[in-house]
């Protein structure tokens, strides 16, 4: 039995949706390092260029070549707040069956318009929920899993491009820093609670 | 699962009641038999600390909820849906199957706000069911062994409790696992789904008399016929003829109003002749025992039979094992604002063949069963029960 690691006790990560899908206008590989506009145009997410993948990273900046690979993580449970419109999450549980550590910096999901930053939630000093940016993307610890669940860690799916109905299988990708891919599916269900993370302040400027 | 099963009709063996015995279309039910066992019984069992854990196996060729031994509590859930398509039975179906596979085994289900209560799931099922319209507007063949029901001529059908889309059918021996199941499903369909109406029952936890496997209706009568036992399923209840619908069965849903204020004019010994059975013993006039086999040809010193010709039990009668059903009925008592009651029984038969077996059997009794007089079928509703799925499939994948 892998042991469940609590991360930080309310936080969520966010995968911030973009408006395009960079794949499909971008011909020339990024200089790994270069900038991209994640953070503020929502412009970034995956460039896919001569099979090779470029993760626009959560520090902001692009990840060197990535050539594709099988992720050797596990996930069970997987489903996502059914939502018509704006952000949703999913939730689950991600397992490291690996001696490594693993961590994702990127998700890919045809729901919802590609990727970016990472993000927990916590209180701060005066106890207010705040979210900071989480510069080195969800690591899944050697040999542990890591529990999403509604009130603590998430991914976060903004800008969805169609509905996510209750009932349907959601294709979800995580692409982790060595570009190992983890494919599966989430269940949509109707969910009312999961708001806290929804509207969380000092999102405006993202 | 063997181990299980065998686990847990030891502990009804201990704590348990059964219903048998009887006859009827109205009722008088029962049901010999359940997976894997030898004998007999729908066993009732109360929610105790030797049963709160026991789980009902969720996957196999069947679903759950028809030769699981009747729970002490139940609801059928009849749904609309709000789209009526192939993506709607999908989504409903991949719903409904993660629900109760993790329900029925003492698991909360996924984005489950309450899943301690979860944790007991005292035998627990999660049973789907598609009415034949619904599978006719969807543009799918709707198997032989589905017809249409007729309504019969005592019928006097309120549709405030008729034909819906689906039936979602939960039994548990703890109400709050139950109640808790029907709150995650419909929440959970609620986007898809609207409900047309709820109907819950509730069986005695205890036997008829010590030693004995009935248990009593509203009516005092013991209450169960000689259902089908375990080698007859497949004769019975399961649909078996070459269509998606194999591994599946009918239900036939009858609210049955008793009219107790008028029952209660009557003396025992007229109770007696109008069912064809003793209250006390639930044994046929002609018998002792509850288990004795009703001798139809018995006559009297007047040389009238024992078990007069409208008797309930006689009418209701299968002279075939074609004719046979499984009955599985529940009490209903809804209170009135009026500060009355209604009551009866939701009486819910399962058959592979509903032409040979429920519709003469039903047609018989509106014919002439003398228990007529004493109540009448106020809703009416039939569905095809789904074949099981195994790990890894959803219920209604075999309509897609």
């Amino acid at each position: 039995m892998k042991k469940v690691v609590s991360v930080i006790s309310i936080s969520a990560i966010l995968f911030v949706g973009t408006s395009g899908l960079v794949a499909a206008n971008a011909e020339t590989a990024p200089e790994p390092g270069a900038t991209c506009a994640m953070g503020t145009a929502m412009t970034g997410g995956i460039k896919v260029v001569k099979k090779k993948t470029y993760v626009c990273m959560p520090d902001g900046e692009w990840s060197k070549a990535l050539r594709k690979s099988k992720s050797p993580l596990d996930t069970e449970d997987m489903w996502v707040k059914s939502a018509d419109k704006g952000m949703t999450a999913a939730f689950g549980t991600i397992s490291n069956p690996t001696t490594k550590d693993i961590r994702i910096i990127g998700v890919r999901s045809n729901l919802f318009t590609p990727i970016a930053q990472f993000h927990e939630m916590a209180k701060d000093a005066g106890g207010q929920m705040i979210m900071t940016e989480k510069k080195k993307g969800l690591v899944i610890p050697a040999g542990e899993s890591i529990e999403l669940k509604p009130g603590g860690n998430h991914i976060m799916f903004m800008s969805l491009k169609k509905p996510v109905t209750a009932g349907t299988l959601v294709p979800i990708v995580l692409i982790g820093s060595n570009g190992e891919q983890l494919k599966f599916k989430a269940l949509g269900k109707v969910y009312a609670g999961a708001n806290e993370t929804y509207e969380p302040s000092g999102m405006s400027g993202m | 699962m063997t181990d299980k099963g065998l686990t847990r009709r030891g502990l009804f063996a201990i704590g348990g009641a059964a219903i048998v015995g009887g006859a009827g279309g109205y009722a008088l039910a029962g049901a010999h038999a359940q997976e894997s066992s030898p004998v007999v019984s729908q066993v009732l069992v109360k929610a105790s600390d030797n049963t709160a854990k026991v789980k009902t196996p969720f996957y196999g060729a069947h679903q759950a909820g028809v030769n699981t031994p009747a729970q002490v509590y139940t609801k059928f859930i009849g749904i609309n849906v709000n789209d009526p398509s192939k993506d709607s039975i999908e989504a409903i179906g991949r719903i409904m199957t993660d629900d109760a596979a993790r329900l029925t085994q003492g698991e909360g289900a996924l984005g489950d706000t309450e899943p301690e209560i979860a944790a007991n799931p005292a035998r627990l099922s999660i049973t789907l069911g598609v009415g034949r319209e619904f599978i006719k507007n969807l543009g799918i063949s709707v198997p032989a062994a589905f017809p249409a029901i007729p309504a019969f001529k005592t019928d006097a059908l309120d549709e405030q409790w008729g034909q819906s889309d689906l039936v979602v059918q939960i039994g548990s021996d703890d109400p709050l696992t139950l109640s808790h199941a029907q709150r995650m499903v419909t929440k959970d369909l609620s986007t898809l789904t609207t409900t047309a109406w709820v109907q819950s029952g509730f069986l005695s936890p205890t036997p008829a008399f010590d030693g004995g496997e009935a248990s009593r209706n509203q009516m005092g009568q013991v209450d169960g016929t000689v259902n089908p036992n375990l080698d007859q399923y497949s004769e019975v209840v399961w649909i078996e003829e070459g269509s998606w619908a194999d591994g599946g069965t009918v239900l036939i849903l009858r609210r049955i109003r008793m009219l107790m204020d008028d029952w209660d004019i009557l003396d025992r010994s007229a109770k007696e002749i109008v069912v064809g059975t003793s209250l006390e013993t639930g044994a046929p006039l002609t018998g002792t025992k509850e288990s004795d086999v009703a001798d139809f040809t018995e006559l009297d010193n007047q040389g009238l039979p024992v078990i007069p010709m409208n008797a309930h039990i006689r009418v209701a009668h299968a002279e075939t094992t074609e004719e046979m059903i499984l009955r599985r009925p529940y009490n209903y008592n809804v209170e009135l604002t009026d500060g009355t009651n209604d009551m009866g029984l939701l009486f819910a038969a399962y058959t592979k063949d509903p032409a040979q077996s429920f519709i003469p059997m039903q047609e018989r009794i509106a014919q002439s069963d003398a228990m007529n007089k004493w109540v009448t079928t106020i809703g009416s509703a039939a569905y095809l029960i789904l074949p099981g799925v195994s790990d890894g499939e959803f219920l209604g994948e075999v309509l897609l």
